[in-house]
């Protein structure tokens, strides 16, 4: 919304002061594109583009380094088309700082063609912390950050960013005297915090909104008045959608030329970008000039939007979305793809929740070396039988009730002095395996049968998923595709021909 | 000490470094994970670690050590884990953007002495 809208603006500001042209010549100018091995990739976030600084600079998170990508951009991303530009939008709310919406959208200025992709702020990306979902992955609104989970999730590192406090929003919707919006549904909720104090109230249909009201349609995500109505992120990003194309309609019309001054201002305030204004000027004009308005198509990313997965530390499951790895590719090769190569899965680091609650990374390496572990240990846990120890490996209270003491034979029955085995230990490296030959900390089911018998779980293939990369990490051992129905042995191989093709 | 003492003693530990908002909610009937969360604000990274080493400090004078201390998003939520009662402490965004009170709505909460 931040783009179009500052478009607009940057647009209503270029023509109002033609008169000046002979000084805005010399700003307004194609963008040159940061170098993306450059400071605008991020992988130095206190250095990257001068605009970023201010919300960050005090983010505790820059000390914690598991959150950060260590390593180097791939080739692709340096050879984007010529007139092509790409833009992170992120509208994030004054109060809690965290990002709500996080938009990316690819400029066309050739055609004038925009095309738009919300990415879900519930995605799940591959992080080493327990609670794996994008906009927590980029911190308190950490843009450089956030830039890279998005290259790690579509493939593509965004140019620019653009990021808007919900509030610039209602300002600007004051600014214009209102919007006029056909609100879908009875919108009601109240915040059961009363100190966050934040409510929702509007009545279904046509009805003009003034700033306020603006902002209840794009934060609301559920209605907890009168019965409750919660249809999820993907409604509530149509909804923003719908919503930043009526306002862009409205943006434009002739009459809010002299409003430039009221939101020149609230830019000023609210709106933190890296493009310059002659950037932004040039943007404009070309959106203008080539019908932009009337070439814009916003997408969803295919997913499942209603996953769950555990969460350790609050002992509960949390609701994630996984995107479907043959779709996704196909959207951003069709629509969003701004470079002269197609994008791959190996491009990506696309996370999956697996039927028994585990998850896996497509890239093989998952970050979190404990989670699969605990929750495939969850249920002696849940029967009181046993609890985590410091490394969360499962300690029985009773060694007797221990799986893994117990060998069976084939008939199911213990077998007497049978040695215990620890087959689940997924981080592999600091045990490994005692009498087990060495296959890179991973478990060889074929090994030794007499001790996979013995346990809960069936034996962990070391190479679940095939994949061109190199070297997967051991913690991706315990992912067990013979206890998950969705296993398909080689998902990629269609995209790996067309790509060869 | 049982889960309930801990709760509380952690709670009062909390209190004495003046941590605030402090909550003890008992959730013995919507989970077998956990008994009690602990919930509690402190006003900076520096603050939130030294009410963790209350709350580590106290209980383990009365023999309760936690089996796990980690820490997320860069300090600004740290988390106790003593298997039945699990501590944790945010800073305030954190604590509304996890919303604990609202996930565990269904628990009872307890006075904090």
């Amino acid at each position: 919304m931040g783009l179009i809208v500052l478009g607009v603006v940057a647009g209503l500001i270029c023509c109002s002061v033609l008169v000046f042209s002979a000084v805005w010549n010399s700003l307004v100018k194609p963008p040159d594109l940061p170098d993306p091995n450059g400071g605008n990739s991020g992988k130095n976030p206190g250095q990257s583009s001068p605009g970023n600084t201010e919300p960050e600079e005090n983010d505790p998170l820059d000390a914690l380094p598991d959150l950060d990508i260590d390593e180097e951009l791939p080739d692709y991303i340096s050879d984007q088309k010529e007139g092509v530009y790409t833009f992170l939008i992120l509208g994030r709310s004054d109060e809690d700082n965290y990002t709500d919406m996080i938009m990316l959208v690819v400029f066309d200025t050739n055609t004038g063609t925009v095309n738009a992709a919300s990415i879900p702020r519930d995605t799940m990306v591959n992080l080493s912390v327990d609670i794996k979902r994008i906009n927590s992955a980029s911190g308190g609104g950490n843009v450089s950050r956030m830039k890279q989970w998005v290259r790690k999730t579509i493939g593509i590192q965004p140019n620019f960013y653009v990021m808007v406090d919900w509030q610039a929003v209602g300002d600007m919707v004051d600014a214009v005297g209102g919007v006029d919006y056909n609100v879908p549904f009875r919108m009601h909720y109240v915040d059961p915090t009363p100190e966050v104090g934040f409510t929702i109230d509007l009545q279904e249909g046509w009805q003009h909104l003034n700033g306020e009201q603006a902002m209840q349609v794009i934060r609301w995500r559920k209605n907890n008045v009168g019965g409750t109505y919660a249809p999820g992120d993907s409604a509530r990003m149509k909804l923003q959608q719908q919503f930043i194309r009526e306002m862009a309609y409205q943006f434009l019309k002739p009459k809010n030329i002299t409003k430039i001054g009221a939101f020149a201002t609230i830019f000023k305030e609210n709106v933190d970008t890296d493009l310059s204004l002659g950037n932004l000027v040039w943007f404009a004009q070309k959106a203008l000039e080539k019908d932009s308005i009337n070439k814009l198509t916003f997408h969803s990313l295919p997913g499942d939007y209603s996953k769950m997965a555990y969460s350790r530390s609050i002992k509960t499951m949390q609701s994630y979305v996984t995107l479907y790895p043959n779709q996704l590719l196909t959207l951003i090769n069709d629509n969003l793809n701004p470079y002269n190569r197609r994008i791959s899965l190996g491009d990506l680091d696309l996370m999956s929740i697996n039927a028994d609650g585990t998850i896996s990374s497509s890239t093989g390496a998952l970050a979190d070396v404990y989670h699969n572990k605990v929750v495939l240990n969850l249920e002696p846990v849940k029967a009181g039988l046993a609890h985590f120890d410091k490394n969360w490996d499962l300690v029985y209270e009773n060694p007797e009730d221990d799986p893994n003491n117990q060998i069976l034979d084939e008939n199911g029955n213990p077998i007497e002095g049978g040695e215990p085995i620890d087959g689940e230990d997924p981080s592999g490296g600091d045990e490994p395996g005692g009498d087990q030959p060495s296959t890179g900390g991973t478990t060889d089911p074929s090994g030794d049968p007499s001790q996979t018998e013995g346990l809960v779980a069936p034996p962990v293939d070391p190479d679940p998923e095939p994949d061109p990369e190199p070297e997967p990490e051991p913690d991706q051992g315990e992912y067990d595709p013979d206890s998950d129905p969705n296993y398909n042995p080689d998902p990629w191989a269609t995209e790996r021909e067309e790509n060869a093709a | 000490m049982t889960p309930k003492e801990m709760a509380q003693a952690a709670a009062k530990a909390l209190d004495s470094k003046k941590g605030v908002d402090i909550k003890v909610i008992e959730v013995t009937e919507q989970t077998t994970l956990a008994d009690y969360f602990v919930i509690c604000t402190g006003s900076s990274n520096t603050q939130i670690n030294a009410l963790c080493d209350a709350v580590e400090k106290d209980l383990e004078a009365q023999g309760e050590k936690a089996l796990h201390r980690e820490g997320h998003r860069g300090g600004t939520w740290v988390l106790l884990d003593y298997g039945c009662v699990v501590v944790h402490v945010f800073n305030n965004e954190a604590r509304e953007f996890y919303a604990l009170e609202r996930l565990w709505q269904d628990g009872k909460e307890l006075e904090v002495l």
